[in-house]
């Protein structure tokens, strides 16, 4: 079970959002909070426009209707969120430490300041003893995890997953998400992620979204928390999320 | 490991079973030396006159290092104009093949007459013939890297030049050095073209003044070091591309 609180500051707001595409609405109204130390999970069939929702989010696709309203003081948008997806998308000439200091490098820190930085995650990422292997030597599930520590050390305060671990095995990726619950209690971070796993949604998060329709919507909203029934949330979820042609 | 630096012998095999028959048939055949030497008699003159031989091939040499560097050079930087004016690629794109269809031999008077007889006209064309491959190969690895690559830097706040020179130019480098590969052995055959032309040194030079003479010998001599330049420069470049490919496994890895 994630990490519980009362989760008093919002620092993400999104209101009214909605995408049109090629003159066809992909989804509309998608309305919520996220708190500090929040984690979102949106959930929802394959297609329905996820990844577009955190591309909007995130700042990287911004033909939009609605408002995206973040409690920060970056000037640019794009400096609160860190994102990982399910393609690693690590730099195959640089070594693991060279991939995980590569967004500070982005930002102009030194190595000599970045390196002890990386090297002392490294534990909580299960890293060690790695630091000098390059990609094409890393199973896909250290792979995930660099490209994870990458995003981590740029400290944004929130962190968007996009479907980080669907190409991963059963067993890998259940690894990897007990892994990352304890990571998130540790690192107080606030997440949206994305998935079609409801599994992993009702492992990992405090809040599930679920979308369906077409023109995407909310169709509703779940609080999960230690009194929560899985067995029957599930059932419900799997109800909520057939396609409706 | 052992695979890749023995994968010449067959081929070594090869050209010495061919060596073999060459002899054998001129021997047994009669040919006269004039017409076709054996390849012993090749040899032999490589060796007996090597100072002259040595002397051609050092031109001939500074020519194609020279041109070879000059055309990467000028292929680099445009290359990197039609990369980031995309607009401009329409328009110099097919000047630049149609630079390829003029046969360079009827260029090469030209540049005599404009650079003189001199090393210069014979840069110029080993440039002209070799710099298509390195602009097309090199362009080809600027375009080819990932667009969710290029997001994911973006994310990170990447501005368009640390995007070039972290992620585009380091992801080309071995589709450039796959264009210097096949540039290297065009380059030999530039220099030949210009020394043909107009030149007072250099083998391709040599060899003109040699067949009339019927120093067949020598022209087979200075053949065989004009392609033994050719291999080696292809070679380096061949081990260089494998090399980089190891530490970048940019394909399929």
């Amino acid at each position: 079970m994630p990490a519980k609180g009362n989760f008093m500051n919002s620092i993400l707001q999104v209101k009214d959002l909605k995408k049109v595409y090629e003159e066809k609405v992909i989804f509309e109204d998608i309305t919520f909070d996220l708190y500090e130390n929040q984690i979102i999970s949106i959930l929802g069939p394959s297609g329905i426009g996820k990844t577009t929702l955190l591309n909007i989010i995130s700042g990287i696709d911004d033909e939009f209707y609605g408002s995206v309203n973040i409690k920060s003081s970056f000037s640019n948008k794009k400096e609160n969120f860190a994102f990982s997806q399910s393609k690693d998308l690590l730099i195959p000439w640089k070594n693991v430490l060279d991939n995980a200091v590569f967004g500070l490098e982005l930002s102009g820190i030194k190595k000599e300041k970045s390196y002890p930085i990386a090297k002392k995650l490294m534990t909580d990422f299960y890293l060690d003893g790695s630091e000098c292997k390059f990609p094409h030597q890393l199973s896909k599930g250290m792979k995930q995890r660099v490209s994870l520590i990458r995003s981590f050390l740029t400290d944004r305060p929130v962190l968007l997953l996009d479907e980080p671990f669907s190409p991963l095995d059963s067993i890998t990726r259940d690894d990897l998400q007990d892994w990352l619950i304890n990571l998130l209690k540790k690192h107080n971070k606030s997440v949206v992620l994305v998935t079609h796993d409801i599994d992993e949604a009702l492992k990992l998060s405090n809040k599930l979204i679920v979308l369906n329709n077409n023109p995407a919507n909310i169709v509703d909203e779940i609080d999960i928390n230690k009194k929560s029934n899985l067995v029957n949330l599930k059932v419900k979820i799997k109800g909520l999320l057939k396609r409706n042609e | 490991m052992n695979k890749t630096n023995f994968q010449f012998i067959p081929s070594l095999i090869l050209i010495l079973l061919l060596f073999v028959i060459w002899e054998f048939l001129v021997r047994v055949l009669n040919v006269e030396n004039w017409f076709l030497p054996p390849p012993s008699l090749i040899f032999i003159e490589l060796f007996s006159s090597y100072k002259i031989i040595f002397d051609h091939f050092l031109t001939t040499f500074i020519e194609v290092i020279f041109g070879l560097g000059l055309s990467a050079l000028l292929a680099i930087n445009i290359a990197i104009i039609i990369f980031f004016f995309k607009n401009l690629e329409k328009s110099i794109y097919p000047l630049l093949i149609a630079s390829q269809t003029i046969p360079v031999i009827t260029l090469s008077p030209l540049l005599l007459v404009w650079f003189g007889p001199n090393i210069l006209s014979k840069i110029i064309i080993v440039v002209i013939i070799s710099f298509f491959p390195i602009i097309v190969n090199f362009l080809d690895g600027l375009k080819s890297v990932d667009n969710e690559m290029i997001k994911m830097t973006q994310q990170f706040g990447a501005s368009k030049f640390q995007i070039f020179y972290k992620i585009q130019v380091p992801y080309s480098f071995p589709f450039f050095i796959s264009g210097m590969k096949i540039a290297s052995v065009s380059s030999v055959i530039g220099a030949v073209v210009g020394e043909w032309v107009g030149a007072s040194s250099g083998l391709g030079w040599l060899i003109k003044i040699s067949s009339p003479q019927f120093l067949t010998e020598r022209v087979f001599a200075s053949i065989f070091v004009l392609s033994f330049l050719a291999i080696l420069l292809f070679s380096f470049f061949y081990f260089l591309e494998k090399l980089t490919l190891k530490k970048y496994p940019i394909r399929g890895g």
